[in-house]
């Protein structure tokens, strides 16, 4: 009895023995050691692709001229980046440096831990010469309040692009940059034959809705980025959207944001509204396709005007080698980074000097791409411009049932935004 | 009419008790085709009228009596036919038409020409006499098990298609040129998404660290397993219930809302980015299944087995790794299999736990395939079916385990 | 280093320009660092200067080191001078950067830089971009409106200013609560299985002498890593922890659970969640029982070959099957070709609900497969052989021998798959995200209890409220599964 009890005792010292030895090797691991850490940069460049590669390129460039400066980069999925950011930060655990689109700054900027904004404030960081390079709009989208956040890197926006083959077959003449939207639907109409469509677009997602919300004079925040998402001239976009369905017939509706590219790969359909970003995807694949910026509503005389979305290198507020981290991220917005970027993966740059650039320009892609660009909306980064994607959609999804009509759908989503802000 | 003998009394051709069976089957099938119909807005009229037949045939099988029941039977299975192949001929012909039309036209053919069979014939026309049902029986007695054979690879079959469809569609993007997810299967070939998945470093980083971390959640789940799951089974104690009911329990509270207070208790024990932890965590997620299933297979090894083992001079040890571990080897298996499929597909702790791109797993590995534009899904495919490989062999290893099982479970008796 | 060249390049452009302007020598501009410590990586200086109308901007050069001539600085700022009639004066913390014109805030132009009136004779700036604990050198230099330099660049007399503020950064998370909480937990989970022990030791129940040893390691790792994060998780549930306002929260009481009982669509969700784990289990166990069953026939040919495909789904990453159904789906997708239709089975509500249950029983039906496979082959074969010989039909065999016999198994196994199934995130995130949308601020038609969570925690940042939901889901699972124990007595031996 006594013999089998003090084995008993013997086996739980084990566990014992082991969970004291764990503490230790914690308390060992949190004691301050000297800096030498390197700085941490998440980036979310797919494995082995060319975005990578420049990337570590970059890197490697900025470890040669700072020898005392290590960096170490880690690739995150994408899909997680942000909620990998977040969860990070909440356990004190944040890289120093990280990628982040202005939308997802929109999501991170309320955010805060013990007090302060997960970001640190470039602002002071930055003299005003080296922050002068940069496009006054993209700055600006780099913003949430007051603070800057991050430094532009990329800007992106969509546009118009095009299956010659399919234009030539259906005999259609290419898409012009003077294009009126009744000219769009001609061409979208005189296209659409057996299975082949006009244009594929995503008629449930907001982003695609967002260039006819504008050239119909609507727009989702006034400048002090109150929702608006039942301003003038949004009910009748979103009626001439889905009518792009309902009435002309030249596009289907998909649950599936892949099945525009799908189509559009496939050869299924002969326009699509795409970003400079999969022009790649296209021109891989073998199709040959043309570039156009979006239409002049002819019902009001606007052009189609998509939003314009940024990328920008931000440090964490936790982050203990912060002058050097922005050293980073300066390094990493230079415009031969940039440039880089632009010519071999279509980001367009953000650094004024490079719109001039003789390479850039004679880029017909990166040209058409930043000729459209002058024709882009802006949504301020504010909270809000990460939630009304949402509602918008949902009030398209109520318009397309038959449900609702826009104007009632609309005036539902504004009213459930300013609900869901004011919580 | 003559009483008929205890055979007579007992004998239906095998051909009727598998049309009594098939037909049924065919109704219900022919059901769920109707049902497909109205979804394609096709004519319902010919599913509608194929379902009379069958389910007429069905009940105008012979029951061994000489009456009308035959030749109407027959009758209607051979309009069955008739309006198999008008539907075909109506249709588009695809693949799913030959299909559903099989289902209407093979069980009637099979009415019809099971029921002209001579045996079958004599025995629709009344035909009771001893011998005849006596050899009928052990007629029977042959061709049954054949029947329900192929019954039974017809089910499996089906079955099959619907598992295999999915995979094949992966893995015709697989080797589809091109990033595209779609288009028809087979119309191209190449093995470029495969080699370059494999040729990249990386993916080999991944695979190294996925067969660590699952083969030590394999080993060390085992280990917790085997001995909790022998002492449920085995003793009475204090607290048995009670700590059962908590294995399951701490499943039960949504994961993803205690991520960042799980991620401190990691860190506090500083096991982030590093395989160990990884290990632990899965083996802890894998103990109810592995206690549970562990506890459940111990209860069926007898005990009289283990007393005479005792009986026999071994101790609790040897008991327990001569007699009581050999007879579970099935369940012994299967908690390895998923104690590795667990760790070998996990996604989020892995990402969550891991913020060093040498520590990364297989599943957060090829979540970072993916760009933020453009879908590269061949690639994404290709390095799914080399993801699924080691799971396939792994498996068809473990199926000696399952069959051992067997071969032990006759020892028990 | 290339910024650095990229100045030298410009400084060297404009010397021959320079050279001419020192013809009429403006004086240098008097520059003093402030006392005061605008914050960090700041420096203020204070400069005075002689008012002149051909002064259009003033440069700040600065360096690390002490310089004469721009060649050796970097350019940090062009201030413009202009009149200021019409401009509205900056506030402090509102743009990028902050100056003072005769202790007043500067006047901004049309992109919100500051200016200086023409008039002013003193102004101040609080310099950004300086390098802490080091020193800088600065100079301020008058330009013309062609940008030539008013005074002598070769001539500079820079003032050096330091700043030793640090950075605001936030404190570490305190690790050490989390220790003590994982130090007593482990403590009292050994103390409490010592304290068993003994008690069944003095109760005499010697036969079980080492049970507890043998449930310890289990029961110790188990509690170790999950007690402190469910617990963590349920006092969350009381506190209204926001992503506004993470690491303070204050205790809100019975607040969110009221949140959650108001919110439109609650018992809708519910109920698909219901419907949805229930429908799943349901099928999961039949189909997997079948194929168990057929395959467990002795002499069945390609026994092995069915084996290993029917276990591909489950082999197969969830998420890549996920999303090839998801791919099939769609209107040009495989099963509309098999079918010759165009149909959006994802965009109704009905079908869509309809679609994720049948792609997540797919996914299922292997691992029930392969559970109830092993169960079946621990069943002595000679007790279905004596069965035959008795001349028990094959449905009384499954009902009376079969079925009874892999209680053991089935009962746990299915109410785990209950649980999975109620808790499972995967398929319905990855083929439909919750949508199609039903209404506004509601949660989508396919949306269950576990993804409505996710996306009120994350997309909405209400963790207290989404704590709240996930205390409810535990609370509903652990009442279903003590029933189901209970009722089905699973704990005991069925031997």
């Amino acid at each position: 009895m006594i013999n089998t009890f003090d084995r008993f005792r013997v086996l739980l010292a084990g566990p014992i023995l082991l969970g004291s030895l764990l503490c230790h090797s914690a308390a060992l691991a949190q004691s301050p050691s000297s800096r030498v850490d390197p700085i941490e940069v998440w980036y979310t460049f797919a494995v082995d692709s060319q975005e990578e590669a420049i990337f570590l390129r970059a890197v490697d460039a900025f470890e040669k001229a700072h020898p005392d400066i290590p960096v170490k980069p880690t690739r995150i999925p994408y899909l997680q980046n942000l909620s990998q950011f977040i969860n990070s930060s909440q356990a004190g655990e944040a890289p120093d440096v990280i990628r982040l689109s202005d939308s997802e700054l929109g999501r991170v900027g309320h955010i805060s831990v013990e007090g302060l904004p997960l970001l640190e404030d470039l602002r002071v960081h930055l003299t005003p010469m080296q922050r002068s390079r940069f496009d006054a709009r993209a700055l600006a989208a780099m913003r949430y309040g007051n603070p800057l956040y991050a430094i532009p890197v990329s800007q992106g926006c969509l546009s118009l692009i095009y299956n010659r083959k399919l234009f030539d077959q259906a005999g259609v003449a290419y898409p012009r940059d003077d294009w009126t939207t009744e000219e769009l639907l001609r061409a979208a109409r005189s296209l659409t034959r057996g299975d082949i469509l006009g244009m594929s677009v995503p008629l449930k997602w907001s982003y695609w809705f967002v260039p006819v919300l504008s050239a119909f004079g609507g727009a989702m925040f006034d400048p002090s980025g109150r929702p608006t998402l039942d301003s003038p001239g949004s009910s009748e976009a979103m009626d001439w959207y889905l009518d792009l369905e309902r009435v002309h017939g030249v596009t289907v509706s998909s649950t599936s944001l892949e099945a525009m590219s799908t189509q559009f790969l496939l050869e299924k359909s002969a326009m699509v509204f795409d970003g400079a970003w999969n022009w790649n995807t296209y021109a891989n694949q073998g199709l040959d396709i043309g570039q156009a910026v979006m239409p002049v509503m002819a019902e009001t005389g606007q052009r189609l005007a998509p939003l314009a979305s940024y990328f920008g290198w931000a440090v964490s507020k936790q982050s203990d080698a912060k002058v050097d981290s922005v050293r980073l991220a300066l390094w990493l917005t230079s415009a031969d980074v940039q440039k880089e970027f632009a010519l071999s993966t279509y980001m367009l740059p953000t650094d004024r000097s490079l719109a001039r650039d003789p390479e850039i320009a004679a880029d017909p892609v990166l040209a058409g791409y930043i000729r459209q660009i002058q024709h882009t909306v802006q949504v301020p980064t504010v909270r809000g411009a990460s939630m009304v994607y949402e509602q918008l959609d949902v009030a398209l999804e109520m318009t397309y049932t038959g449900e609702m009509t826009a104007a009632d759908a609309l005036a539902a989503a504004d009213v459930e935004m300013e609900r869901v802000l004011d919580r | 009419m003559s009483r008929p003998s205890l055979a007579a009394r007992w004998y239906v051709p095998a051909e009727i008790q598998a049309l009594r069976l098939w037909l049924s089957v065919a109704v219900l099938v022919n059901l769920l085709i109707m049902a497909l119909d109205v979804v394609r807005d096709g004519k319902l009229w010919p599913s509608l009228l194929g379902i009379a037949l069958l389910a007429l045939g069905r009940l105008s099988l012979p029951d061994g009596q000489a009456n009308w029941k035959k030749p109407v039977a027959q009758l209607l299975g051979a309009g069955g036919v008739a309006l198999g192949l008008f539907a075909l001929a109506i249709s588009p012909r695809l693949l799913y038409d030959v299909w559903s039309v099989a289902w209407l036209v093979v069980p009637c053919l099979l009415l019809v020409a099971w029921l002209s069979r001579p045996r079958v014939a004599d025995w629709a026309g009344g035909r009771s006499d001893r011998e005849f049902a006596e050899r009928g029986l052990a007629r029977n007695k042959e061709s049954m098990p054949r029947l329900d054979v192929v019954a039974l690879h017809l089910a499996l079959l089906h079955g099959l298609a619907v598992v295999i469809v999915p995979v094949i569609w992966i893995v015709d993007v697989a080797v589809s040129p091109g990033n595209v997810l779609g288009g028809a299967i087979g119309d191209a070939f190449t093995l470029e998404h495969f080699t370059a998945v494999l040729s990249g470093d990386s993916f080999w980083t991944w695979t190294r660290n996925s067969l660590v971390v699952a083969a030590g959640t394999t080993v060390f789940g085992l280990a917790l397993a085997v001995p909790a799951g022998y002492a449920f089974s085995r003793y009475q104690f204090s607290g048995r219930k009670e700590s059962m009911f908590l294995f399951m329990l701490v499943q039960m509270f949504p994961g993803i809302i205690i991520l960042v207070p799980y991620f401190m208790v990691m860190k506090t024990l500083g096991l982030l980015n590093t395989s160990i932890g990884l290990i632990i965590v899965y083996s802890v997620t894998a103990l109810p299944l592995g206690v549970w299933m562990l506890k459940g297979f111990f209860d069926t090894v007898p005990r009289a087995l283990e007393e005479a083992a005792v009986l026999d001079g071994c101790n609790q040890f040897e008991v327990f790794f001569r007699v009581v571990l050999p007879l579970s080897l099935p369940a012994v298996a299967i908690t390895a299999l998923f104690s590795f499929l667990a760790a070998w597909n996990e996604f989020l702790l892995a990402l969550v736990f891991n913020t060093s791109n040498e520590q990364y797993t297989l599943p957060v590995g090829l979540a970072s395939m993916i760009p933020a534009t453009g879908q590269q899904w061949g690639d994404f495919a290709a390095a799914s079916i080399i993801v699924s490989i080691p799971v396939v062999v792994l498996f068809v290893f473990f199926q000696r385990a399952l069959i051992q099982g067997l071969s032990a479970g006759s020892v028990k008796g | 280093m290339r910024v650095l060249r990229l100045w030298a390049a410009v400084t060297l452009l404009a010397l021959p320009i320079m050279a001419q302007a020192q013809a009429q020598p403006q004086t240098q501009p008097r520059v003093s660092v402030a006392d005061t410590e605008p914050g960090y990586r700041q420096i203020q200086i204070d400069v005075a200067v002689s008012p002149d109308p051909r002064v259009a901007a003033y440069e700040i050069w600065f360096a690390e080191n002490s310089f004469s001539s721009t060649r050796d600085a970097l350019l940090h700022s062009r201030i413009a001078v202009m009149d200021v009639d019409g401009l509205e004066r900056g506030a402090p913390g509102e743009n990028y950067d902050y100056c003072q014109v005769d202790g007043l805030p500067a006047y901004l132009d049309a992109d919100g830089n500051a200016v200086i009136d023409r008039n002013a004779a003193r102004w101040s700036c609080a310099l950004t971009g300086m390098v802490p604990g080091r020193d800088t050198w600065i100079a301020v230099v008058p330009v013309s409106a062609d940008g030539l330099a008013l005074v002598d660049v070769d001539g500079l007399q820079p003032v050096s200013g330091r700043t030793d503020a640090s950075d605001e950064r936030t404190p570490p998370p305190d690790t050490r609560p989390v220790l003590y909480a994982l130090g007593s937990i482990i403590l009292s989970t050994i103390v409490l299985l010592v304290f068993l022990r003994q008690r069944d030791a003095r109760k005499g129940r010697t036969r079980s002498r080492l049970a507890h040893v043998y449930v310890a390691p289990a029961v110790i790792g188990l509690i170790t890593l999950t007690f402190y994060p469910i617990l963590y998780g349920i006092g969350l549930a009381f506190t209204d922890a926001d992503q506004s306002h993470l690491g303070d929260e204050a205790w809100v009481g019975l607040k969110n659970f009221v949140t959650v009982f108001a919110s439109p669509g609650m018992w809708r969700v519910t109920g698909f969640t219901l419907v949805w784990a229930i429908a799943n289990t349901a099928a999961h166990v039949f189909f997997g029982l079948l194929l168990a069953l057929a395959l467990n026939r002795a002499g069945l040919t390609g026994k092995t070959v069915y084996r290993t495909v029917f276990l591909l789904p489950w082999a197969i990453p969830g998420y890549i099957s996920v999303l090839a159904w998801n791919g099939m789906l769609q209107p040009e997708g495989l099963v509309n070709g098999v079918l010759g239709t165009s149909i959006d089975f994802l965009a109704g509500a009905d079908s869509a609900r309809l679609v994720v249950i049948l792609v997540n029983i797919w996914l299922g039906i292997p691992f029930m497969m392969m559970t109830l496979s092993g169960a079946l082959q621990a069943l002595s074969a000679d007790m279905f052989e004596a069965a035959e010989v008795d001349g028990v039909s094959r449905w009384d065999q499954f009902r009376y021998l079969t079925l009874p016999n892999l209680k053991s198994t089935m009962v746990p196994v299915s109410l785990l798959g209950f649980i999975w199934s109620f808790n499972s995130f995967n398929t319905i995130y990855l083929m439909t995200r919750g949508n199609p949308y039903v209404g506004f601020g509601e949660p989508g038609a396919t949306d269950i209890l576990i993804t409505y969570v996710f996306s009120v925690a994350f997309e909405y940042g209400q963790y207290g409220v989404a704590a709240a939901w996930s205390v409810l889901i535990f609370l509903m699972l652990v009442v279903f599964s003590w029933l189901y124990l209970k009722k089905t007595r699973a704990t005991e031996a069925s031997a």
